[in-house]
């Protein structure tokens, strides 16, 4: 059973564990392990930005990148143990999460050879970071019905429409955007996938402030943007294969070691809530919540040895990422709750001298509401689980 | 990197599902229930397989395979709801008896139940369903070198079919804390042992309760020390637990396939109900705690089997599981309907073996109270 690693894993893992310990050794990324505000908007990107800098000196950008395009070609395990560690350590994701993880991916899936050769290495580097351009205002769970065209008129596309989502859109160069091309049923069968210059002109980048106060994704407007005609990526109509290349890795992968940052919060956690947990009725209440809590972080962490060990054996990643993603939201939205309800009624005071420690409590409460929306609502899992996983009938 | 089941797990989990689903079927089953009874010929069986000893160490005549060697078998035995004494006997009465050291008599007896020659089971609490101060009012009075056992326990699996009863009793009777209990292995047909049927909710299994009316127990019958039973069982326990978890797991699986096969036969409106949103739901949350309970019963077995002190992740795949078992049972009467609130429908027969698993050995609130303490303690 286990989990049980190998010895090269183990070496890997050594070797991560010391890198990552190093690297952020000088104590500058925490402000980026959290969204920015206006506030810190500057310095958190700095911070993200130097983060993307050391990993792809560190060799760490590219973890699961074919090595002919500068990637490390590393085994599936391996990039689940470096994301293992990068949790356990505290590392921020970096500005260029996106296109490293979910982006350069497609690109190196459907990309032409000119494509590639222009785009990757500044992606990699972290030099030119990328924006996910997939929902709307009008397609969220519904993806495929989303509306913005691209036409082709002579040597460009002409695109119009609007997304929204788009994580530190603000921030990006380039982004991957999903455009009808044609108007077909099912309609997923007419979308393309374009590589968009986001200085092309035409186009408006507009931040969105958030539940939790935060900027962390923005709208974009899009009104007669022209592009190359050799920025659509991979052939016409067939964008929807792009985007799932796309969102395949970030259902696997990326949840990897989320257990570990939750069960690092219930341990700070019970440390300051010492007092009101340890004392009366109301203390073995919490208590219990504080076992379930923790049992939810862990039925993560299983989760995930359990895919990790059958994707070591060859298995492709695969729908079982809709059940490590609401495992996940359910596990976080559970621990934050309980830090709300347990810490008593200064957790509301949302900063200052008077907030318990300058209200991040209450703004990981906040932010982990919305992780039962964010990469496909906790309801378009539990359809994934039962119609891909379970085999039960669409209709 | 690996987690998963080792090649020999694989092999025994296809024969013991071989077996499990030739030899307790629909109608042998059935039979059960309307007339329970203990199965000898089954019982030789399975010791023929080696099944009863995996978990005896070898010294004792046993496979010495630890909870993972057997975990697969007890999967199956819970899928097909198997009605033997595999864990009381195979499982808690022998890791018990393992404990004595190197007494004869505990030797003996644990190759009498590997070679399924002898049947124990456990009489361990009273008004509670795990180890705590009020959990014992069965006393062990001294006699000279022996003791005499007077007192009840109201609940036991197989009480009357047992050859061996493990008994946990106060023997010294100035304690009221764990301080004072021991354990004694007691023949069932010594004079003053009185088992009487018990009508319980599990009816794919047999309880009894069973009198202790001046019970005399010879030095030789204590297992371990005097006053040592509580330290014995909080290292025996984890294991235990972890066995339960396999059965419930078991029980998961099937109610699943149940209800998934049910819910694309199953037309009303002219669709197959599997196809409503409101029924998919229900299924992918009953896949989620079956998938999770069995990961963190995987790395329970780990942490049992490696011989390292049993932490807080066998009490979380414990509760995981009752608590999966018991979603997993209630959600599948509501998928099934009217149908599986008939005697007729097998839905029952899961539905409440969950009550029964889910109150033996930690009910969820405990463990997952006693899992916090730990954590606020800073002892995880």
């Amino acid at each position: 059973m286990g989990p049980y690693f190998t010895e090269e894993e183990e070496q890997f893992r050594a070797k991560a564990r010391a890198w990552l310990e190093s690297s952020l050794a000088d104590g500058r990324f925490k402000i980026a392990l959290d969204e920015p505000d206006e506030r810190n908007e500057t310095e958190w990107a700095a911070a993200q930005r130097e983060w993307d800098r050391r990993l792809f000196q560190g060799g760490y950008a590219g973890l699961a990148w074919p090595k002919e395009y500068g990637g490390r070609g590393a085994t599936v395990i391996e990039q689940f143990i470096f994301a293992e560690e990068a949790a356990r350590a505290g590392a921020p994701g970096g500005l260029n999460n996106m296109g490293r993880s979910l982006i350069g991916p497609a690109i190196v899936r459907h990309g032409t050879d000119e494509q590639k050769k222009r785009l990757l290495p500044k992606l990699l580097s972290g030099e030119e970071v990328w924006a996910q351009g997939f929902s709307e205002p009008n397609a969220g769970s519904d993806l495929a019905s989303l509306t913005t065209r691209a036409e082709l008129v002579g040597d460009e596309w002409v695109i119009n429409g609007q997304k929204i989502w788009t994580s530190h859109g603000h921030h990006a160069d380039w982004m991957l955007l999903l455009a009808r091309t044609e108007k077909t049923d099912p309609p997923y069968k007419g979308i393309s996938a374009f590589l968009v210059d986001m200085r092309s002109p035409g186009i408006t980048v507009r931040p969105i402030r958030q539940l939790n106060g935060k900027t962390g994704f923005c709208e974009e407007f899009f009104d007669n943007v022209r592009i190359p005609k050799a920025n659509l990526l991979g052939t016409i109509n067939s964008g929807w294969n792009a985007a799932m290349t796309a969102l395949g890795y970030e259902r696997s992968v990326l949840n990897v070691g989320r257990h570990l940052v939750m069960i690092q919060f219930l341990g700070r956690l019970a440390k300051k809530a010492g007092n009101r947990i340890k004392a009366g009725e109301q203390g073995t209440l919490f208590l219990e919540r504080l076992g379930r809590a923790y049992a939810a972080a862990w039925s993560l962490g299983c989760l995930q040895y359990t895919y990790a060990s059958r994707w070591a054996q060859g298995a492709p990643p695969g729908p079982e990422s809709s059940l490590m993603r609401v495992t996940w939201a359910l596990a976080l939205q559970e621990c934050t709750e309980l830090a709300v309800d347990v810490l008593g009624p200064r957790a509301q005071i949302s900063c200052g001298p008077e907030a318990i420690d300058d209200g991040d409590w209450l703004l990981q409460y906040y932010s982990s509401r919305g992780r039962g929306i964010s990469s496909g609502t906790l309801e378009i899992q539990r359809n994934v689980i039962a119609e891909r996983i379970l085999g039960l009938p669409r209709r | 990197m690996r987690f998963d089941l080792t090649e020999e797990q694989k092999l025994l989990e296809k024969d013991a599902r071989n077996y499990c689903q030739g030899r307790f079927g629909r109608d042998a089953l059935r039979e059960f229930v309307s007339k329970p009874f203990f199965n000898k010929e089954r019982w030789l069986e399975m010791a023929n397989q080696g099944w009863l000893g995996a978990v005896v160490s070898e010294e004792h005549g046993g496979l010495g395979l630890g909870v993972g060697g057997i975990f697969p078998l007890l999967r199956e035995a819970g899928k097909a709801l198997v009605p033997l004494p595999l864990w009381e006997s195979g499982v808690v009465a022998s890791l018990l008896l393992g404990e004595q050291g190197d007494k004869d008599s505990g030797h003996r007896t644990l190759e009498a139940l590997a070679e399924g020659r002898a049947i124990a089971t456990v009489a361990l609490f009273e008004e509670a369903d795990i180890v705590e101060p009020t959990c014992v009012s069965l006393t062990a009075r001294r006699d000279g070198d022996s003791f005499v056992l007077s007192g009840q326990k109201p609940i036991v699996a197989f009480g009357a079919d047992a050859d061996w009863l493990i008994v946990l009793a106060r023997s010294d009777a100035g304690t009221t804390d764990l301080s004072g209990l021991t354990l004694f292995a007691v023949p069932a047909n010594t004079p003053g042992v009185r088992a009487t049927d018990l009508p319980m909710t599990d009816v794919t299994y047999r309880f009894a309760k069973v009198e202790f009316n001046e019970v005399p127990a010879a030095a030789g019958s204590v297992i371990g020390e005097v006053g040592n039973a509580a330290a014995l069982l909080q290292r025996v326990i984890p294991r235990a637990q972890v066995a339960l978890c396999a059965e419930m797991l078991g029980g998961c699986d099937k109610v699943l396939e149940m209800c998934v096969e049910y819910s694309k036969q199953r037309v009303q409106f002219g669709r197959p109900i599997g196809s409503f949103q409101a029924i998919k739901h229900r299924l992918a949350d009953m896949y989620l705690k079956v998938s999770a309970a069995q990961g963190l019963a995987y790395a329970a077995v780990k942490e049992v089997d490696n011989g390292g002190g049993a932490g807080s992740l066998v009490k979380v795949a414990k509760a995981m599981c009752n608590d999966a078992y018991r979603f997993i049972t209630h959600e599948g009467v509501q998928v099934h309907g009217g149908i599986a609130f008939t005697w007729e429908h097998d839905m029952h027969l899961y539905f409440k073996r969950a009550l029964r698993y889910r109150n033996t050995l930690g009910t969820s609130s405990r463990l997952m109270y006693e899992v916090g303490l730990a954590l606020a303690g800073g002892g995880l």
